[in-house]
């Protein structure tokens, strides 16, 4: 088990690759906060999980607003007795998010794909810094990284997760000599709850055209995803930061 | 081959040297991690393998041994996708700080200090990275590598090549404020090698304490 003994809180856990990570951290040892804004969803996760012998914890908050970010750091550490790895999932489009949409729908997509990260960055480095250390894994996006592989994402949500990256590296050289590590991951497509969604409906056409440009010749797992970050949680990323793990199957390469 | 076949057979590891602590470290994790590791290129394993691990290797100054090592990093990519198994596997391609960024230290303009031809030689592996990434993927080879800072004690800026005032200004410069040991860069060799890493290809991971970002 590469996190045993770990505590981590993972936003946006209630489904689809939030969930994934919060699973297979169980699954790797750690004991694990599932933070989301959807109380249903957490708790088919608790009835799932509940005979399990891995401890977790499911917190409803909203990730864009810092009382309920706080919140949800103090309920995570008071409940484990610290917390050693923060996973930044949270994120999505919200409305028009195109050049000619609203503030209203840019605002709110910037809230939820970066300002959740910032607040909880802030909340959790006391945590950390008291433990001597800890590790940070931001949710960006290939669209984040090159562009939007099918054109869906909007140009609001590829600029927020744009931003992530940089509060990544910016972060990591602010913590390092603090023992925290700040890396990102850059999926491409992923079929977790919401991209099974987004592959229905999508133009064959143009559903065969972004598989045949991606090498790997398939959209990811949710699992593909959760594997990488706990690699980036484990000893074994420990002289890792600043970085960005792109997982898009090979579709774009720098 | 039987499914009982495909449950004994343990996958194999080639490492293609054991010249530095880099490679004493990933042979020695990849064994823990139940490979086979063979180490040495020569004319090509006997059994297929599922895991190459590729250094670059010094060449320079002059032409004629840049060429060689060129030709010889080259070479040894070439056998190992000769000998991946049908089922497919990893290359993992490791470069230093001088193949993904720059040295440590600039040293002045004589020739022979001169870290340029290496920056070449290890610049081609990454080019081949991306390449055989995009040209292999349909034969199930994933094609990635890994770009190392400042490790301890090892060459071409070793800890020992550096002098103290060098030593204190890198320092400010990288993130975590301390050289990395050769375990940590064979742990994201590990990653590479495994099945954790099945959507990336094509990828540069750095494991440099956050010296270098990009």
């Amino acid at each position: 088990m590469k996190l045993k003994g770990r505590i981590a809180i993972v936003t946006g856990a209630a489904m689809g690759i939030g969930r994934a990570i919060g699973l297979a951290f169980r699954n790797e040892g750690a004991r694990t906060a599932f933070v989301d804004i959807n109380a249903d969803e957490l708790g088919r996760i608790a009835r799932n999980h509940s005979g399990s012998s891995h401890e977790f914890l499911t917190i409803v908050a909203d990730a864009t607003q810092a009382a309920d970010v706080e919140r949800a750091v103090q309920e995570t550490a008071r409940h484990f007795g610290g917390i050693d790895i923060l996973v930044n999932n949270v994120g999505g489009a919200v409305g028009n998010g195109g050049i000619s949409g609203s503030e209203a729908d840019w605002d709110a997509t910037f809230a939820l794909c970066f300002k959740s990260q910032f607040l909880f960055c802030r909340a959790v480095l006391p945590a950390m810094r008291s433990r001597g250390g800890g590790r940070i894994v931001n949710i960006s996006s290939n669209a984040g990284k090159y562009r939007s592989n099918t054109g869906i994402s909007s140009i609001a949500y590829s600029a927020a997760k744009a931003a992530v990256l940089q509060l990544t590296r910016s972060l990591a050289h602010s913590v390092g000599g603090d023992g925290i590590t700040v890396n990102s991951i850059a999926p491409g497509s992923v079929l977790s709850d919401a991209g099974v969604e987004e592959y229905k409906s999508m133009e064959p056409s143009l559903r065969d055209r972004v598989l045949s440009e991606t090498p790997l010749g398939y959209f990811a797992d949710p699992k593909e995803i959760a594997a990488i970050a706990v690699f980036l949680a484990s000893d074994d990323a420990s002289y890792m930061t600043g970085t960005t793990i792109v997982a898009n199957g090979g579709w774009c390469t720098t | 081959m039987s499914p009982s076949d495909k449950a004994v057979r343990k996958p194999v590891a080639l490492v293609d040297s054991l010249r530095d602590g880099i490679d004493c470290a990933t042979a020695a994790r990849l064994e823990l991690d139940n490979f086979a590791v063979i180490i040495g290129a020569g004319p090509g394993p006997r059994e297929p393998i599922d895991v190459a691990v590729i250094r670059a290797r010094p060449g320079g100054p002059d032409a004629a041994s840049v060429a060689a090592a060129l030709e010889a990093t080259l070479l040894r990519t070439r056998q190992a996708i000769e000998a991946m198994s049908p089922n497919g596997g990893q290359i993992i391609h490791v470069v230093s700080s001088i193949g993904r960024y720059r040295s440590a230290w600039f040293r002045g303009r004589s020739e022979k200090s001169s870290h340029v031809a290496q920056a070449a030689i290890e610049g081609a592996l990454i080019g081949q990275t991306r390449q055989l990434a995009f040209e292999l993927a349909s034969k199930r080879i994933r094609v990635n590598a890994v770009a190392y800072g400042w490790i301890r004690g090892i060459i071409p800026e070793t800890d020992e090549a550096l002098c103290e005032r060098e030593k204190e200004i890198l320092l400010t410069e990288i993130s975590l404020r301390r050289p990395g040991e050769p375990d940590e860069v064979a742990g994201v060799i590990a990653f590479l090698a495994g099945p954790a890493s099945s959507y990336i290809t094509g990828a540069v991971l750095e494991v440099n304490g956050g010296w270098w970002m990009s």
